[in-house]
């Protein structure tokens, strides 16, 4: 009966009988079962045909009306969990990617800890290097501030240096000039010299000198003319003073041949005066207020005196 | 809890049914020879599955081999219930003659070595008439005006040929 019941050709009123037996006899079931798996094979004859959208959409209606618990739930749900896992491949694969997703991610976050932990110590170690530069700056900071007032010392001391080289430079530059200007006077001297050496009459020379001074000057003087011609040589004179010649004859006083200016000069002289020159009298130089002694007499310090020498 | 499991339930249900719907809309269109009964008898073999489902024991049976085998018995229920005669019976006399029907082609196209083989052990006639009665689901009478025989004779016909297939299948 368990075969005719599978095969599906009892009849209503025996179809019923088997029900009531299998519900009593567990055996009877069991028979069916394998009667079931015998001509199970025999389901290859079904041709699958896609069953109307609609068919779907009713059974939904019917089981899950949104307002209710299907009544019909209790008796399916969780208990035909057997049922739907043999079917639940997709479910069982979405179940297992997630579980490995979630594995991944747990052991990405681990990984993103460790991370953390390190970038933390890292960012440690940063701010104590920060820490020590930054004490090391100010230290360099403070010397270079000390070395900078040190320079600005020591450049203060060369500007006022580089003054002092200048007035040295200028002064240097007016006694070039002096200098120069002597030894023009000097070599109009000897020309001097060497020109009335040249002319036919003999020469008398003077040299005026002091061992209390340094003034020096020469005068010559051509026998037979009426001048003596005076240089120079050496020696400086106040702006406010003059040099005066005297002519100085033994025995008698001094007579002034004039006040002289600076450098070379031609002083004429009188018959008498060339008498007195050339008979062996004396030229001296004094020092004066502007213009010469007023009295006739000299009044300032005689600074040379000089012999007439036949050349 | 119960509306959780109700909803763990309810996303296996529509993989269930995506799965196994055109099988069993198959066997429906097979044995009612109606679409649109079909239709209204696949909404009630769903509903009976729901219901059902908790009886059902992975050990016992392949899931497949259950759902067809509820569908089939509704589909039975409904032709029974009809108590409709087949008015298409002519187009079915072809079984009768010989050659690969599509129903052995399909058997073994499945390797269903085993069955195919015991089939092939009995007389045509009467593997024919298995195999019709598990199908179409045809009942005795039907089977009796088919093969054109007396009806006490189609249910010994059927009897020892179901007791053959399975001294052959569980030798086998």
């Amino acid at each position: 009966m368990a075969a005719e019941y599978a095969i599906g050709v009892l009849e209503p009123a025996d179809r019923l009988r088997f029900e009531a037996l299998m519900a009593q006899d567990p055996q009877a079931r069991a028979a069916l079962v394998q009667w079931q798996n015998r001509l199970s094979g025999l389901d290859d004859a079904y041709v699958p045909v896609a069953p109307p959208a609609v068919v779907k959409k009713r059974l939904d209606e019917r089981l899950f009306a949104a307002t209710s618990t299907p009544a019909s739930d209790a008796a399916g749900g969780w208990n035909a969990l057997a049922l739907w896992r043999a079917f639940g491949s997709l479910a069982t694969v979405a179940a297992v990617v997630l579980a490995i997703f979630a594995g991944h991610l747990s052991g990405e976050m681990k990984r993103g800890g460790d991370a953390l932990t390190a970038a933390r110590q890292e960012a440690d170690q940063a701010r104590n290097d920060l820490a020590a530069y930054r004490t090391d700056l100010e230290t360099y900071e403070n010397e270079l501030a000390q070395r900078a007032d040190r320079l600005a010392g020591l450049e203060a001391e060369l500007a006022s240096m580089r003054d002092q080289l200048g007035t040295a430079n200028g002064d240097l530059a007016g006694l070039r000039q002096v200098l120069a200007s002597r030894e023009a006077e000097l070599a109009d001297a000897r020309a001097e010299l060497t020109a009335a050496l040249e002319r036919a009459g003999p020469v008398l020379v003077v040299s005026l000198q002091s061992r209390d001074s340094d003034y020096r000057f020469l005068a010559v003087h051509e026998q037979g003319s009426g001048e003596v011609r005076l240089t120079r040589v050496a020696g400086d004179l106040a702006a406010d003073r003059d040099f005066e010649l005297w002519l100085v004859e033994p025995q008698k006083e001094a007579v002034s041949l004039g006040v002289i200016p600076a450098g070379k000069t031609a002083v004429a002289l009188s018959p008498d005066h060339v008498r007195v020159l050339e008979g062996g009298g004396l030229l001296a130089v004094s020092i004066e207020q502007k213009g010469g002694s007023p009295t006739g007499v000299a009044q300032g310090p005689v600074v040379a005196v000089g012999v007439p020498e036949t050349l | 809890m119960l509306a959780n499991t109700g909803l763990k339930s309810r996303a296996a249900f529509d993989q269930l049914y995506l799965a196994t719907a055109p099988k069993l809309f198959g066997v429906l269109i097979r044995i009612l020879k109606d679409p649109i009964r079909a239709e209204d008898a696949l909404q009630d073999v769903f509903v009976k599955i729901w219901q059902k489902a908790g009886s059902y024991r992975a050990g016992e049976q392949p899931a497949m081999g259950w759902l067809i085998t509820v569908a089939r018995h509704h589909a039975i229920d409904v032709i029974r219930a009809d108590r409709r005669v087949h008015d298409d019976l002519d187009d079915h006399h072809g079984l009768a003659a010989g050659g690969p029907d599509p129903e052995q082609a399909a058997i073994a196209a499945g390797e269903r070595g085993r069955l195919q083989h015991c089939l092939e052990e009995l007389d045509p006639q009467k593997a024919e008439a298995v195999v019709a009665a598990y199908v179409e689901g045809y009942s005795y009478q039907e089977l009796a005006e088919r093969f054109g025989i007396p009806l006490n004779t189609m249910r010994t016909w059927l009897r020892r040929s179901l007791a053959s297939l399975r001294k052959c299948l569980d030798d086998g």
